[in-house]
């Protein structure tokens, strides 16, 4: 374990991902301190100061805070999101944590086709995408405290609280309906993670005091339509799928792991099939 | 006119290859360096760079080629060629101070009567601003390939040469010695010289970025890339030279300094390079495949394996590590134990890590090796007896980009065999 790494202060911890980044800190008996928004509400006027008085010089801190699109995708939202950040910034520059890790989104990629990877072109299509974007920019404010900026694509996983097309929906309406319900056939091609992994990761993260860009992906993608018919293997076939008229046109995405690699060599990430096989 | 005497300037790789090249025409060739060590060296047969046939050509041309660091004797040539080699950065930028200096040198030091002729490789631009209406000075496209650099000198498939104005002749003495070799002289501008160059390069890379492309493509859908090279190679149009075999992107410094030169051109002048970019994007998504590969197949599997690496060079038939594959990959493995090898790169060359052990020969570096992976195409690799290294290895996983081992011959003894273009 890093000498700095004394504790970890977790910025919007109460969530999907930051329940499984306490879990496993906690395994790795590293302290931690979850700041939620009914702990310390980032949109109030007094959350730079409550912030200051808590947040320690030998503090790693990890912002995950932000109001997903299922609170908003409007521009209020967004100026929300950004006032948060605004916020933290502020705090990070007077208090000087010794790392800095941001939890951003592969959103601001956009819906660009084929490979992606740290390079590729940034073009968020939508206020979320725009948001973690302009986030990223404000935080070369914060530079030189040691900063890493995460991508995580499609985190799938236990404690999902959200109902966004993909496994943990999959999951529920073949137990609640018996039923999938896919876009076309079903064929775009997505990288999902599991929430595991990003705690795990996000754990090396901070042991190795990693900074720079990284995407949080496993580099092998599956189609939705593969993932409908492995939880219906698993259901043993009692499960039907609805094919509907897609919305949006199809688009795949892929992600060039290597800068992963590199950081972590051998690195496994769980297989989804062995998650949906779990359910 | 008598033969006349050729001298070359700068005894790098370019250089010292034009001049041996250029003595086994039968010319009288002065070879100078300002150097006196790089001079000693080459004298006593320890020569700066390794090139097939490169020490014999030198031993049998004794008689009409002379290596010196005595700047009197090349006021006795007829023609001076500059040829020093243009190092560049890491991203392919090129440093000219040593090319300025030495022009400043000849310029100083030679008559007008005598032709001066750059053969370095220099930006467009650059022979324009050096001209001198009093000097006969030209600009020589030099299209050198490491590992077959005297093979293309002695037989070039033509001369193109940049010139003040391409409606005049070309001094004799110059004209006798590039028709000795045979093959046609392109005069044109300076300018159109300089890019000549370039465009060749770019061609290239276009042909070996689609044949990495295409290759990638045929590893996932089953398809095998050996199998497609042949059917396009008998177009006319794409040719039966093209470069197609499937590899690990773009290495050695000269095509990637050819486009950070269009890259620049491009910004400079508003043109459109966005598929200059995509090239030199792939080539470095493609370097990488041996560590997706080894990741793949070993790291995600075994807990602290063995790596063994054949083949630092960029290439084969050459000592240069310039952006070479085997150099980035071992860059990755820092944390695991390496043993690797190479014919001609010595422990010395290359910046090795504290797990890192520099094997005195293959078997050695084979030795109790969880993972082969053969990262140049040396010849000297496709003499590796399958049944030898079965000996050496605690592993059986082979990752051979080149296919420099015979694939059925490794799938028949059980060994996980992984290589380009094929699934």
């Amino acid at each position: 374990m890093d000498q700095d790494l004394r504790r970890v202060v977790l910025i919007g911890g109460s969530g999907f991902i930051g329940t499984a980044i306490e879990a496993k800190l906690s395994q790795l008996n590293v302290s931690v301190l979850k700041i939620g928004s009914k702990t310390v509400d980032l949109l109030d006027q007094l959350a730079e100061e409550k912030l200051k008085s808590i947040i320690k010089p030998n503090d790693a801190i990890v912002m995950l805070a932000a109001l997903t699109p299922d609170r908003g995708r409007d521009a209020a939202t967004f100026v929300k999101n950004i006032q948060m950040l605004e916020v933290i910034i502020k705090v990070v520059l007077d208090i000087n944590p010794s790392h800095f890790v941001y939890v951003s989104s592969d959103a601001v990629y956009g819906s660009q086709a084929g490979t992606i990877n740290e390079s590729s072109a940034l073009n968020p299509v939508d206020l979320y995408g725009a948001m973690h974007l302009s986030r990223e920019i404000m935080l070369k404010k914060i530079l030189p405290i040691p900063t890493m900026i995460l991508r995580p694509t499609m985190v799938y996983g236990n404690g999902d609280t959200h109902d966004a097309y993909g496994p943990n929906r999959f999951l529920r309406t073949s137990k609640s309906k018996r039923e999938i319900t896919l876009f076309g056939k079903g064929e775009e091609f997505r990288d999902y993670i599991s929430v595991e992994d990003i705690a795990k990761i996000v754990c090396l993260v901070l042991i190795r005091k990693c900074t720079g860009i990284l995407n949080l992906a496993t580099g092998k993608s599956v189609s939705f339509n593969s993932i409908a018919n492995e939880i219906i293997r698993n259901e043993k076939n009692l499960v039907t799928i609805r094919n509907v008229n897609r919305i949006n046109k199809i688009f795949h995405r892929h992600f060039d792991i290597t800068n992963l690699i590199k950081l972590f060599p051998g690195y496994q990430f769980r297989k989804i099939e062995q998650y949906l096989g779990s359910k | 006119m008598k033969q006349p005497i050729i001298g070359f300037v700068g005894m790098t790789h370019l250089g010292l290859v034009s001049g041996v090249a250029a003595s086994k025409k039968g010319f009288q060739i002065i070879c100078y360096d300002q150097n006196p060590e790089i001079i000693k060296e080459i004298n006593s047969g320890n020569l700066p760079v390794s090139e097939p046939l490169l020490q014999e050509y030198i031993e049998d041309s004794r008689n009409n080629i002379e290596f010196t660091s005595n700047q009197d004797l090349l006021n006795k040539c007829d023609v001076i060629y500059i040829a020093p080699d243009i190092p560049t950065d890491d991203h392919g930028n090129s440093s000219l101070e040593v090319i300025e200096k030495l022009i400043e040198f000849v310029f100083k030091l030679i008559g007008k009567d005598v032709v001066i002729v750059v053969l370095s490789q220099v930006p467009p631009g650059f022979s324009r601003q050096r001209s001198h209406s009093e000097r006969k000075y030209y600009y020589q496209v030099e299209t050198l390939i490491f590992g077959r650099a005297i093979e293309r000198a002695l037989n070039p498939e033509r001369y193109i040469v940049g010139c003040a104005n391409p409606e005049e002749e070309l001094p004799e003495a110059y004209r006798i010695f590039l028709q000795a070799h045979d093959c046609p002289i392109l005069k044109m501008r300076y300018e159109s010289a300089e890019l000549a160059k370039i465009s060749i390069n770019m061609c290239l890379v276009a042909s070996v970025s689609t044949a990495n492309t295409l290759a990638e493509i045929c590893e996932r859908i089953g398809a095998d890339w050996a199998e497609i090279v042949p059917a396009l190679k008998l177009d006319r149009r794409i040719g039966q030279y093209a470069y197609l075999s499937a590899g690990l992107g773009i290495s050695g410094g000269n095509l990637e300094r050819d486009l950070a030169t269009v890259c620049r051109l491009g910004e400079e002048f508003g043109t459109d390079i966005n598929i200059v970019r995509a090239w030199m994007a792939n080539s470095g998504y493609r370097k990488n495949w041996p560590l997706r590969t080894l990741q793949a197949e070993v790291l995600k599997r075994k807990n602290s394996p063995v790596i063994a690496i054949l083949g630092l060079a960029y290439k084969e038939n050459t000592h240069s590590i310039k952006n070479s594959p085997a150099i980035l990959l071992l860059e990755s493995l820092k944390e695991y134990e390496t043993r690797v090898y190479d014919p001609v790169v010595t422990s010395d060359m290359v910046k090795l890590g504290s797990k890192t052990y520099f094997a005195s020969n293959v078997l050695d570096a084979c030795n109790g090796a969880d993972v082969l992976i053969i990262m140049t195409p040396w010849d000297d690799f496709r003499k590796i007896q399958i049944k030898e290294i079965l000996k050496h290895l605690s592993g059986n996983v082979i990752i051979d980009p080149y296919k420099i081992l015979n694939r059925e011959d490794c799938i028949q003894h059980m060994l996980s065999y992984h290589s380009l273009g094929v699934t």
